[in-house]
């Protein structure tokens, strides 16, 4: 199902130290903030504090840094010219098309991790317990497997992939998603924060994130199985049926 | 000829422009070469028998099998691509042992040695890629191509960039894979280039086959052809006058005070010229071809259909 040496070369390559650097800076800054908010405040606070952070800050820094890194997957090797080295080998096209989403989400995770890393850091001396952040480890993983299998394909499809990304997080999950109701359930954001609501009991400004989306893990786990295997499919559709270069 | 790479009518538009159009050829082992002026078409009908484009319209099969369906096609398929698009921060021997591991060959590591070899990179293949000279890059992204020992061979313009020698050993290297069975097509803007590659020629112009056959049978053609040629003089309606009585000279006009000249037999035109102006007291003080270029000599094949 994954070709290994694909996956391993995408990985390495989207991976260059310059956007490590720039994109974990980006993906650590709800930590960072929420570090700053939480200076002078009592145990109580800092949690309710650490879960709006998480719950409004963590999706418009996170699902950029997967954006970024995802996108970047296949636009590069296409956009430099590599991509033949690639697509001219005996690997099936759902094989190609599941390695490279294997690639994307696992940079996206890298992001992911690190940014939950700098926030748990910070929330236990703050909180006085670093079990504070745990429930936000799952969310964190599930929002780079959820952008990451929609930006991989999208990188691939368009060349201005990052600029179409941005709408859709902004315009449409900011926006849309938030004023129509029964957009809710197409967010990305939304259905990770189900996750987050069904592990801990987060504050009122953070539950209402959710809109009408219903917290549970298992419900979210199938709706992000299924945005993966509409993502996997639009790949394997697009490598088959569009022009390589 | 047992064909290898088969295009059917194949089309190939983007938009409104129309790059490859109704291209019908079949192709089998030996050197074919493909031919013509910078923006024939040559680079996307590669692409689409390559399987990197989809056809507009049309069919491609290698091997019997259409490769945008059946990817496995290519462990017997390999391509060099124009674009001098290479891993800047890969040495020549990983870029290499990545193609060799992702075609699945039994050892990636003595093959990637193999290859290099053969392009006579071997001595410095631990160099990263991205401090290699353009004919060097070339050279790698050859052995990237070799190392699975496909039996289709395409190459986009694979001289590029190479100087003289590394152009003489390519070229030993490209004619020796045609000896041995496999099927390689190797394009290029560059007649002699062709010439020396390839026995057979595939000439392209305007997206359109121009003319399939032997290199003989390509040159015979382009010494037919009429020429073109400006004479510049002191008294071009006298020449003008004198020449039409010439043989081998179809047609005389004067412009510019010069006289364009339409010769079916440029040679004896040349030789005559001098006689000519002579009798006639006729300074000549210009002798210039007026359609030398490739595009010129393919427009030339496509409108006389002479192959």
């Amino acid at each position: 199902m994954v070709n290994r040496t694909l996956v391993a070369h995408l990985f390495r390559r989207v991976l260059r130290p310059g956007r490590l650097v720039g994109l974990g800076a980006l993906a650590a800054v709800p930590g960072v903030v929420f570090g700053l908010a939480v200076i002078g405040r009592d145990a109580d606070d800092a949690a309710r504090i650490y879960h709006e952070v998480v719950a409004t800050l963590t999706p418009g820094t996170l699902s950029i840094a997967v954006l970024v890194i995802a996108a970047a997957v296949l636009r590069e090797e296409r956009d430099s010219g590599t991509l033949p080295y690639l697509y001219l080998q005996p690997i099936r096209r759902s094989v190609f098309a599941v390695s490279a989403l294997v690639a994307g989400v696992g940079a996206a995770l890298v992001f992911a991790l690190w940014g939950w890393v700098a926030g748990w850091a910070l929330s236990g001396p703050a909180t006085g317990s670093w079990a504070t952040a745990v429930p936000s480890l799952l969310p964190h993983v599930a929002a780079a497997v959820g952008y990451g299998v929609l930006f991989v394909p999208l990188g691939y499809l368009v060349p201005r992939a990052v600029l179409v990304g941005l709408g859709y997080v902004f315009v449409w999950e900011g926006i849309v998603a938030t004023l129509v109701e029964g957009m809710a359930q197409t967010s990305i954001w939304r259905i990770v924060m189900s996750i987050y609501a069904d592990l801990t009991e987060l504050p009122r400004e953070a539950a209402e994130v959710l809109g009408p989306v219903l917290p549970g893990v298992w419900g979210a786990a199938a709706k992000l199985a299924g945005v993966a295997a509409a993502g996997w499919a639009v790949l394997w559709w697009a490598l088959r049926r569009r022009d390589a270069l | 000829m047992t064909a290898t790479v088969v295009a059917d009518g194949v089309s190939k538009w983007f938009g409104l422009k129309v790059a490859v159009s109704e291209v019908s050829l079949r192709i089998g082992p030996g050197v074919t070469g493909l031919l013509g002026p910078n923006g024939a078409g040559k680079t996307t009908l590669l692409r689409v028998l390559a399987g990197l484009q989809v056809p507009s319209q049309g069919t491609v099969t290698i091997l019997g099998r259409d490769p945008r369906r059946d990817p496995t096609v290519y462990a017997e398929v390999a391509m060099v691509p124009e674009d001098d698009a290479v891993y800047p921060d890969l040495s020549a021997r990983r870029f290499v042992e990545l193609a060799a591991t992702l075609s699945q060959v039994s050892d990636p590591e003595a093959a990637a040695g193999r290859a290099l070899d053969q392009v006579g990179l071997g001595d410095v293949a631990d160099r990263k890629l991205g401090g290699y000279s353009k004919g060097m890059r070339q050279r790698a992204k050859v052995a990237s191509a070799l190392v699975a020992d496909p039996q289709i061979l395409i190459l986009d313009e694979p001289l590029n960039g190479a100087d003289p020698v590394q152009r003489s050993h390519l070229i030993g290297l490209f004619r020796h894979l045609g000896s041995t069975g496999r099927t390689v097509v190797v394009s290029s803007h560059v007649l002699a280039e062709v010439e020396r590659v390839a026995d057979r020629v595939v000439a392209m112009v305007d997206g359109r086959l121009a003319a399939v056959g032997t290199v003989a049978s390509l040159r015979e053609a382009m010494s037919d052809r009429p020429r073109l040629v400006k004479v510049g003089c002191d008294r071009p309606r006298t020449l003008a006058a004198a020449l039409i009585g010439v043989d081998g000279v179809t047609g005389v006009r004067v412009f510019d005070g010069a006289v364009e000249v339409e010769a079916t037999d440029a040679a004896a035109f040349a030789r005559a010229l001098p006689a000519v102006a002579r009798d006639r007291q006729v300074r000549i003080d210009l002798v210039e071809p007026e359609d030398e270029s490739l595009e010129s000599v393919f427009r030339y094949l496509v409108e006389a259909k002479t192959w």
